[in-house]
C-alpha cells in the first residue's frame, strides 16, 4: 500500500500539487484561477480521446436519417437494434466511445481532489502534509500560504451555487451528446441517464471541496463548446434544454435517406417464426455484401 | 434447423454492449465515492495541544476537542470544559493553555478565546474572534495575548475581557502563539513578517516588521535579546529584538514550524522532514557534526533535561540525544504520532499524542508511561 501511496503521489498529486502553485504564482496569486487553466489545459492533454468520441458523435450525427428510416421501416424492436448496429459497425462507431474520455479523467478528479486537500484546506495538519508534496523550489515554497478565496467562493470548503452549475453543465453535454433511441428501451435508459449522471455529480460536488466542481463546470464547458464546435447542437434548443428527454435527432438531409435499404428489406410484419430463421441467414449475406459495398465506396 | 444464430449474436452484442454502459457506470460512481471519501489529505482539524503542569495539577485536552483539569495526586479529574451536554464544540486545540490570576486561557479552532475559573472550569468571559485559533494564548501583567486567522493579534484583560487595545492587524493568518519580553509582543504572522509591538498599547515596536523568504508558523522564542523563529522558507533567523534587524539565518532542510528551545548556548529545532539541528545562539552556526535525522515531522518544540535533548515525531518517535553532539542516547515508540510540544515537569517529559493521550518519558532511559486521565 505504501508503494502505491508513493507512486500515486509522486506520478500524480505532487506534479498536480506543483503545477496548480506554479500557475498560482503565474496567474495573481489566484487559486481559482489556477484550477481554472489547469482543467483546459487537462481538457487538452486528453484531447486525443475527446477528439474519438467527437468524431463518433459526429458520424452517428450523420447517420440520423439512416437511423430514421430503420425505425420507420422496422416495426420489431430486435430487428431495429440489428439494424442499427449494423450501421454503427459500417461507421465505426463505438458505442461505449463516450466513456473513455470520462474513465480518462477520474485519475485527475481523484489526484485533485487530493491536491485541494492539501492546499486549500485552511487547516494546520494539511499544510504541514503540503510540505511532503511540494518540489524544493523556492518560488514555489514560498507561494504558500496559498489563499482559498475566489469571487467569493472557499475553494477549499463546498458550495451549493457550484454544485447545482456542475450538474448543468454536465445535462447540457449530455443532451447534446446522448444519441436519439431507437426504441422504447433505448429511450428510457437514455432518459435516465441523461438525469442521472448530473444529479450524482450534484451530490459529489456538493460534498467535497468546490475547486473540484469548479474543475468539473469549466470541464463541461469546454466539452460543451468541443461538441458544438466539431458536431454541433445535437439537436438541442431553447425549448427542449429543460425537457428530461436527449435532444431529438436533427432531420436528416436527403442524401442520407438510402432508397437501397428500403428496396430490399421485407415487410417483418408478415413473417412467422420459420420465416425469421431463414430471414436471419439472408440478412447475414445482405450485411456481407453491403460491407463489402461500404469497403469499395470507402477506398473510392 | 433454425438458422438464427448469427441474428442472436448480434442481439447478444447490442446487450452486451448496453450491460458494459452499465457496468461501467455503476463501476465509476461506486469508484468516485469510495476513492474520493476514504483517499486524500486531511481536511478536518484535529489539534495538538500540549499539556500543561501547574502545581499540583494537569492540564489536557483529551482528544484536542476538550480541556481537563486533573489532579495529579489525587487521580482524580477535577472539571472539563466544555462540560457535559453543553452545546459549545471547540472544534479542535492546537494550541497550549495558559493560566495567570486563577484563571485558564484558551484559544480554540472555532475563533473563540475562553478565560475559564481554575478552580471549577466555568467560563468566566470569552471572546469571539474572526477566524480559528491555532497558536496558543499567553499572558502578562495581566493582559492576554492571542492570534488568530482573522490575520490580528488581539490583547484583552486576564481579569474581565475588556480589549486593551484595538486588534493588531498583520497580511495573513496569524498561526503562532506570541511571546512577551520586557513589554514587548513579538509575534510571527503567515504573511512572511515577524512583528513587535508595545505590549501596552498595540503600537508597533520595530520601524518596520521583519520579512523573511517565507510564511512563519512557528512561535518566536526570545532569549537574551535575541528573538529566534524558524519558517516555511527552510531558514531559522536570529534577530535583534530591540529593532527587528537580522543577526544570522541558519539553513535548514524543510519547514521549520516548531517553537526553537534555547539552552546553552545553543538553539535547538527540528525540521518537518524530521531533522534536528543545534545552532550555536551567536553564530548560527551548526554545532553538531551533522543534523540528526529522526524518522518522522518534528514539529513540536524540543525539550531538555540535564543533557539529554527530547524530540517527538508524528510517526510517534520519541528520541533522547546527546545536547553537546546530535547523537542519539535512546528512543522509543509512543504508539500515536506527537505533534505537540514537549513540556518539562519534575525532571519528566510530558506530550500529547495525536489521538489525545498524555504520556511522560524518562529522560534517563526513553521509559514511557501513560498518564491516565480519569473520565
Amino acid at each position: 500500500m505504501d508503494i502505491i501511496t508513493l507512486l500515486w503521489n509522486w506520478i500524480l498529486v505532487n506534479p498536480m500539487a506543483n503545477a496548480l502553485v506554479l500557475l498560482n504564482n503565474a496567474f495573481f496569486g489566484s487559486f481559482g484561477l489556477s484550477i481554472i487553466i489547469f482543467t483546459v489545459v487537462m481538457r487538452g492533454v486528453t484531447f486525443p480521446l475527446t477528439l474519438r468520441q467527437l468524431r463518433s458523435s459526429r458520424a452517428m450525427s450523420a447517420m440520423s436519417g439512416r437511423l430514421q428510416e430503420i425505425q420507420k421501416k422496422h416495426k420489431d424492436p430486435k430487428r431495429r437494434q440489428e439494424e442499427t448496429m449494423k450501421i454503427y459497425r459500417e461507421a465505426g462507431v463505438n458505442p461505449l466511445g463516450c466513456l473513455l474520455p470520462m474513465v480518462a479523467q477520474l485519475p485527475i478528479w481523484f489526484a485533485l481532489y487530493s491536491v485541494l486537500r492539501l492546499t486549500v484546506g485552511d487547516v494546520p495538519e494539511s499544510t504541514i502534509s503540503l510540505s511532503k508534496h511540494l518540489y524544493p523550489w523556492s518560488f514555489i515554497q514560498q507561494a504558500v500560504p496559498l489563499s482559498n478565496k475566489f469571487v467569493g467562493l472557499n475553494l477549499g470548503q463546498p458550495n451549493v451555487i457550484l454544485a447545482v452549475l456542475t450538474g448543468a453543465t454536465m445535462f447540457v453535454q449530455q443532451k447534446m451528446t446522448t444519441p436519439p433511441a431507437m426504441d422504447e428501451r433505448s429511450a428510457s435508459m437514455n432518459s435516465t441517464m441523461l438525469w442521472m449522471m448530473p444529479l450524482m455529480f450534484t451530490y459529489f460536488a456538493i460534498s467535497f471541496p468546490s475547486g473540484l466542481a469548479l474543475y468539473w463546470v469549466i470541464s463541461s464547458v469546454v466539452g460543451i463548446v468541443l461538441q458544438y464546435v466539431y458536431v454541433g447542437s445535437g439537436g438541442l434548443t431553447w425549448r427542449n434544454l429543460l425537457s428530461l428527454q436527449p435532444a431529438p435527432a436533427p432531420k436528416p438531409a436527403a442524401s442520407q435517406v438510402t432508397p437501397a435499404a428500403q428496396k430490399t428489406e421485407p415487410d417483418e410484419d408478415e413473417e412467422g417464426e420459420e420465416a425469421e430463421a431463414g430471414e436471419a441467414v439472408a440478412d447475414e449475406r445482405r450485411y456481407r455484401k453491403r460491407s463489402r459495398r461500404g469497403k469499395r465506396r470507402r477506398k473510392r | 434447423m433454425k438458422h438464427v444464430a448469427s441474428g442472436d449474436c448480434r442481439r447478444s452484442k447490442i446487450q452486451t454492449s448496453r450491460a458494459a454502459k452499465a457496468l461501467g457506470l455503476g463501476l465509476f460512481s461506486l469508484s468516485l465515492v469510495l476513492l474520493l471519501t476514504a483517499c486524500g489529505g486531511v481536511t478536518s482539524p484535529k489539534g495538538w495541544a500540549s499539556p500543561l503542569i501547574t502545581d499540583s495539577t494537569l492540564l489536557v485536552a483529551p482528544n484536542h476537542q476538550s480541556l481537563a483539569d486533573v489532579d495529579l495526586q489525587a487521580n482524580s479529574r477535577n472539571w472539563t470544559f466544555p462540560p457535559p451536554k453543553s452545546n459549545i464544540s471547540l472544534t479542535a486545540l492546537y494550541g497550549t493553555p495558559a493560566v495567570s490570576q486563577g484563571v485558564v486561557l484558551v484559544g480554540a479552532y472555532n475563533g473563540t478565546l475562553y478565560a475559564l475559573n481554575l478552580s471549577d472550569g466555568s467560563e468566566k468571559w470569552s471572546a469571539r474572534t474572526q477566524g480559528h485559533i491555532v497558536g496558543g494564548p499567553v499572558a502578562s501583567d495581566g493582559t492576554v495575548y492571542v492570534g488568530s486567522a482573522d490575520r490580528c493579534l488581539y490583547a484583552f484583560a486576564v481579569d474581565g475581557g475588556d480589549q486593551r487595545f484595538n486588534p493588531f492587524c498583520t497580511g495573513e493568518k496569524i498561526w503562532s502563539t506570541p511571546a512577551v519580553s520586557n513589554g514587548v509582543v513579538y509575534f510571527s504572522s503567515m504573511d512572511k513578517k515577524v512583528y513587535a509591538i508595545d505590549a501596552t498599547t498595540g503600537e508597533a515596536g520595530w520601524p518596520q516588521p521583519f520579512k523573511a523568504d517565507g510564511a512563519i508558523a512557528s512561535t518566536p522564542v526570545v532569549d537574551s535579546g535575541t528573538v529566534y523563529v524558524g519558517g516555511l522558507d527552510n531558514y531559522m533567523y536570529a534577530l535583534d529584538a530591540s529593532n527587528g534587524q537580522m543577526r544570522w539565518r541558519f539553513k535548514a532542510d524543510d519547514w521549520i514550524w516548531n517553537r526553537a528551545l534555547v539552552s546553552g548556548g545553543t538553539v535547538y529545532f527540528g525540521s518537518l522532514s524530521g531533522k534536528v539541528y543545534g545552532v550555536d545562539a551567536t553564530s548560527g552556526e551548526l554545532r553538531w557534526d551533522k543534523p540528526f535525522s529522526a524518522n518522522g515531522v518534528v514539529r513540536g518544540g524540543a525539550a531538555t533535561v540535564g543533557s539529554t535533548l527530547i524530540v517527538a515525531t508524528d510517526q510517534g518517535n520519541v528520541y533522547g540525544l546527546d545536547a553537546s553532539t546530535g547523537s542519539q542516547v535512546w528512543s522509543s515508540r509512543a504508539g500515536s504520532g506527537v505533534l505537540s510540544d514537549l513540556v518539562v515537569d519534575g525532571g519528566m517529559v510530558y506530550y500529547s499524542t495525536k489521538s489525545g493521550d498524555v504520556q511522560k518519558v524518562d529522560p534517563a532511559n526513553g521509559t514511557i508511561t501513560s498518564v491516565q486521565v480519569p473520565q
